[in-house]
């Protein structure tokens, strides 16, 4: 038999060619690129888990939309049709409420808005004022009410009795100027702008009432936006090829914002210095007793720009701290483009966060009071950051929905451009369900739900409309129909509303801090002028009460500082309540 | 072997021979032997040959390539060091070495290894190419753009090598348009290479499209899934949309490349970004214990620049946020140090100094990053007025200082390179970037060079506009 190892030997070739390519591999082994590996967690690294956090036993709240059957018709336009694309049409209109009758039903009020003509001045759209009838049912008393004028092209309102005779006034917002409707007390308004001295032709957006000066008067801060105007008209290029879109703020200048001084005689005298020392591009405005002090500050929302803290020092002089306080910025250190601004306490350490609501590609900030007048903005780790997709953020509010003994959170959404790159024009709105535990995550509804639906969303407001403690949402949009959504959740446990009223200080008690001790804890509420973007909520304050929960009593700290204890408060009802005399 | 019960050789020779079974049994015949020792001296001469004449080097050669292929430098550099063991002073070696530093931005050794190319005779056009490869990349495109498009023409072989090089430049100059055109015909010509979607979703994110970005990275990907750059964009575009659980799962991915430090930090800010700090944290304190030059070839096997402070200060701001000022601060420090235009790293200092209750030097950080906030207010003018008119060189210059200055200066020395795209020859660019250069001439010898170059352009600039 031929030997096999004389068979392998018979040609050399392969034998070299094996032996070198096995060098070869030999030294691919040694020195190639070592085998790919996974990086093993390193320790302390929980598993992870799937993306969406679902808590059993929080349901979201049913909201149904009743705008159809309440009657309420009210449309915001903004002259969109003309198609020159000024960053006027981009702001839209908001919502406010007040009991502008004092019958004890809520009523709504929607600015109109206006069109364009070029080279001319912004023709302004009526507004509408709706009686509440009851039952979630709506009467449009617009013309009734004497309130059917517009003399700007309007956006906001914000509504208080700045006179203390007991009915609200309806101040409106615009471009060019104010309308100021000084309610008689029979049902009807007279615009009162040039007497009472509101005589602002600045662009203004959103405003807020508050007695800056401790006189038991309301003075009124008016953020303005910026200087666009006719002859300050860019052309903008839209991402479609040849067309034309809306501006960026950052094209314009920022107008200073304005503070007037209630002079206590149904006048106003207008201090441009007052908060002069920083401008920005101003959209949202709250004012509240921010640093427990017992005066009201004003926290503006700068759209591009630093947001501002106008600390009050007292004696009408206040120092802006937006910075050093933590609240110019996001936690990046960057400024956004802000909109709306609520205050909560959403993690009932009895000091007021800021929630404020940003343009797209940033997140909405959250920041949490430290005290001693500093914030940390905690959007990453109140799960803020997580809420998902691009959103351009306008209005905004706070509240206990669902009488968890937490407020929540809703935000209107809607871009303000035309053709945007990123996300759409019409946006889902957020509800942002706090879960007691330091987080939020929004809240899921079904696809036929408001909240599933797009829109152009722009105001909102929070509002038992109907009395029945479960607090209610209206939105409004940009050519597209105002929506009402009444509360129909099915709740477990209880609710109490308190209105306070002033005596010593502002009749609606604008500045005011209220502790509510119960078996589960306290609650802090304050009572705010402005908020949420171009709108007006009401000044009754809701807290909700989970089930069992046992109400101790509540400490009131009125503007001026005074507190006022009380006890025997009833669940279930809203309870008026004086502001002891001197 | 041989004896039988243990006998030795010598004892067995001396017995009395067993005939074996058969032949394949039979000890190996002195032909056999011969044989073998043939076979070995023509082994040994093959490969003196091999050696002599440089080809021993071609297959460590081949796995530079691929090395180079999938960004892993580590590998390439040391397949370059068996190459130069194997075949020493070998031109095709030092090529190839060139090759390497190119690919890393690592022009100095670049510039040596082509230098000793050139000495151990390589092809002077090859040696050329390279060059010309290396300022196509950095965007010195004025001079060499019509060489470069001639060569793309001619060469097939190497159409992937200039495009990618060509759209750099083009990119880095601005010139976004003519860079996609470059991109989709290399994509059209080499349908399964994962590269062209990745530089044309590169573009499209800095243009904000990311929408388009996302949809390239995806088409990278599905070119090639374990393609690590683009799955890292990918996971950078879903978490600046604010879509950190899809981003994480990217990023989760990377961790099965060979240095996944990069894509380590970027998954500890998706977790960040969700609320989960405590599962972030570990990612950092793993990427701060590593080497620093590990975490740098991580990045550039993701085709990103180094940054190699980003991990300390993303610790430094997850601390921060939880309220753990003591522990946030001394890394926070650091980056600054490495970094002092780290604004978003300079905010949380001042947040945790105003946590520890160091208010004045709180103010202090918060006075400085309102200083730049404020400068850095005109971007945005500056930016639309280039976005109506790319032309306005004097905005662009205005921008790119500013951002020099205030924020970044890689993009701030984009914004003024991208000035030569519409005119090679603007003086005050050239005088900006001289000035740069310069004053950091001390820490890289190229720089004193660049300097030189951009102040003779500048002069020549203004004597050409200095009439007679």
């Amino acid at each position: 038999m031929p030997s096999s190892r004389s068979q392998r030997v018979h040609s050399p070739f392969p034998f070299i060619g094996l032996s070198w390519l096995g060098i070869w591999l030999a030294l691919a082994l040694a020195f190639g690129p070592g085998c790919s590996r996974s990086s093993s967690p390193p320790s302390g690294t929980a598993q992870s888990q799937p993306s969406v956090h679902v808590v059993a036993e929080w349901r979201p709240p049913r909201f149904v939309d009743v705008t159809d059957a309440s009657g309420v018709v009210s449309i915001y336009r903004n002259g969109e049709e003309l198609g020159e694309r000024s960053i006027v049409e981009s702001l839209g209109g908001g919502v406010g409420v007040c009991d502008y009758d004092v019958d004890g039903r809520i009523d709504l009020f929607f600015p109109g808005g206006g069109t364009l003509k070029v080279g001319q001045p912004l023709p302004g759209i009526t507004g509408t004022l709706w009686r509440n009838l009851g039952d979630m049912r709506f009467t449009n008393v617009t013309a009734p009410a004497a309130i059917d004028r517009a003399d700007h092209y309007s956006h906001g309102c914000s509504i208080a009795d700045f006179d203390n005779d007991g009915f609200p006034d309806i101040l409106v917002t615009g471009y060019g100027g104010l309308n100021f409707f000084r309610n008689l007390g029979d049902g009807t308004f007279v615009e009162s702008s040039a007497s009472a001295g509101l005589t602002d032709d600045q662009w203004s957006s959103s405003a807020a009432w508050g007695d800056f000066d401790g006189d038991g008067d309301l003075d009124l801060y008016i953020a303005h936006y910026v200087d666009w105007s006719w002859q300050n008209h860019p052309f903008c290029p839209a991402s479609i090829a040849g067309k034309r879109e809306t501006c960026s703020p950052i094209d314009f200048q920022p107008l200073a914002d304005l503070l007037y001084w209630n002079n206590g005689n149904g006048t106003f005298g207008a201090d441009p210095a007052a908060v002069a020392t920083k401008v920005g591009k101003g959209l949202g405005v709250i004012a509240a007793d921010i640093n427990h002090d017992s005066r009201v500050d004003v926290y503006v929302a700068n759209d591009t720009d630093a947001n501002l803290l106008f600390l009050n020092r007292g004696g009408g002089k206040f120092e802006e701290a937006g910075v050093s306080s933590g609240t110019a910025y996001d936690q990046r250190g960057l400024p956004n483009g802000s909109m709306g601004v609520a205050v909560l306490d959403y993690d009932h350490d009895l000091a007021p966060d800021l929630f404020v609501t940003n343009y797209e590609n940033e997140t909405f900030a959250l920041y949490h009071n430290e005290g001693d007048g500093f914030f940390r903005c905690l959007t990453e780790t109140t799960g803020i950051t997580a809420l998902g997709t691009l959103f351009v953020g306008f209005g905004t509010v706070s509240g206990d929905f669902t009488h968890s003994g937490f407020e929540d959170l809703v935000v209107s959404n809607g871009h303000v451009m035309q053709h945007p790159r990123n996300s759409p024009v019409a946006q889902q709105p957020l509800y942002i369900h706090n879960n007691g535990r330091g987080k939020f995550q929004r809240a899921q509804f079904d696809a036929t739900n408001y909240f599933s639906r797009p829109h152009r969303g722009r105001g909102v407001v929070a509002a038992d409309l109907d009395g029945d403690g479960r607090l209610d949402l209206v939105f409004s949009h940009t050519n597209e129909p105002a929506t009402i959504l009444q509360q129909q959740t099915d709740l477990a446990g209880s609710w109490l509303g308190l209105q306070l009223i002033g005596r010593r200080s502002n009749r609606d008690a604008i500045g005011t801090q209220v502790v509510l001790d119960t078996s589960r804890g306290k609650q802090l509420r304050l009572i705010v002028g402005g908020g949420s973007y171009l709108s007006q909520n009401p000044y009754t304050i809701y807290f909700g009460l989970p089930p069992d929960t046992i109400v101790a009593g509540a400490e009131i700290t009125w503007p001026d500082g005074t507190a006022t204890k009380l006890a025997n408060l009833r669940a279930g009802a809203i309870q008026r309540l004086l502001e002891p005399r001197p | 072997m041989y004896g039988q019960g243990g006998m030795s050789k010598r004892q067995f020779r001396g017995q009395e021979r067993t005939p074996p079974k058969s032949q394949i049994e039979a000890a190996p015949s002195a032909f056999r032997q011969r044989r073998f020792w043939i076979l070995i001296g023509c082994l040994g001469a093959l490969l003196v040959g091999l050696w002599y004449f440089g080809s021993l080097a071609a297959l460590p050669r081949i796995m530079v390539e691929r090395s180079l292929a999938a960004r892993d430098f580590e590998s390439a550099w040391r397949w370059t060091d068996v190459a130069d063991w194997l075949s020493y002073r070998n031109p095709a070696n030092a090529l190839l070495t060139a090759r390497i530093a190119r690919s890393e931005g690592d022009a100095e050794r670049m510039r040596r290894e082509l230098k000793r190319a050139t000495q151990w005779g390589a092809d002077p056009q090859a040696v050329r190419r390279e060059q010309l490869l290396a300022m196509a990349q950095s965007g010195q495109l004025d001079e060499i753009e019509s060489e470069l498009m001639q060569w793309l023409g001619q060469s097939a072989a190497e159409t992937d090598e200039i495009s990618d090089a060509y759209a750099n430049g083009l990119a880095a100059q601005g010139r976004f348009d003519e860079a996609l055109g470059v991109l989709e015909a290399w994509r059209k010509d080499f349908p399964a290479d994962p590269r062209p979607d990745h530089r044309i979703g590169r573009i499209q994110e800095h243009q904000q499209r990311y929408d388009e970005a996302e949809a390239h990275y995806r088409g990278s990907l599905n070119r090639q899934s374990n393609y690590y750059p683009s799955r890292y964009s990918l996971g950078r575009v879903l978490l600046n949309q604010r879509r950190a659980d899809e981003a994480v799962e990217q990023f989760r991915q990377c961790l099965d490349m060979p240095l996944p430090l990069a894509a380590q930090i970027q998954l500890a800010t998706a977790l960040k970004a969700q609320g989960k700090a405590d599962e972030a944290r570990p990612w950092l304190k793993q990427v701060l214990a590593a080497p620093p030059g590990k975490l740098a070839a991580s990045y550039r096997a993701l085709e990103e620049q180094p940054e190699l402070f980003v991990a300390a200060a993303e610790y430094g701001r997850l601390e921060a946020d939880a309220g753990n000022f003591q522990e946030a601060r001394p890394w926070l420090e650091a980056a600054l140090k490495a970094n002092p235009l780290d604004l978003m790293s300079r905010y949380a200092l001042a947040v945790t100094l105003r946590g520890l209750r160091l208010k004045p030097e709180a103010d202090e950080q918060f006075a400085r990053v309102n200083a730049s906030r404020e400068a850095m207010g005109a971007a945005g003018e500056l930016n639309a007025r280039i976005k109506r008119n790319p032309e306005d060189l004097q905005a662009r210059l205005n921008l790119g200082k500013l951002i020099l200055t205030h924020e970044s200066e890689r993009s701030g020395l984009y914004w003024i390179r991208s000035i030569f795209a519409y005119d090679p020859d603007y003086g005050p660019a050239h005088e900006a970037l001289a000035e740069y250069f310069q004053s950091r001439a001390d820490q890289d010898p190229s720089y004193a060079r660049l300097a030189a170059q951009h102040r003779s352009r500048a002069r020549a600039a203004h004597q050409n506009a200095t009439p007679p």
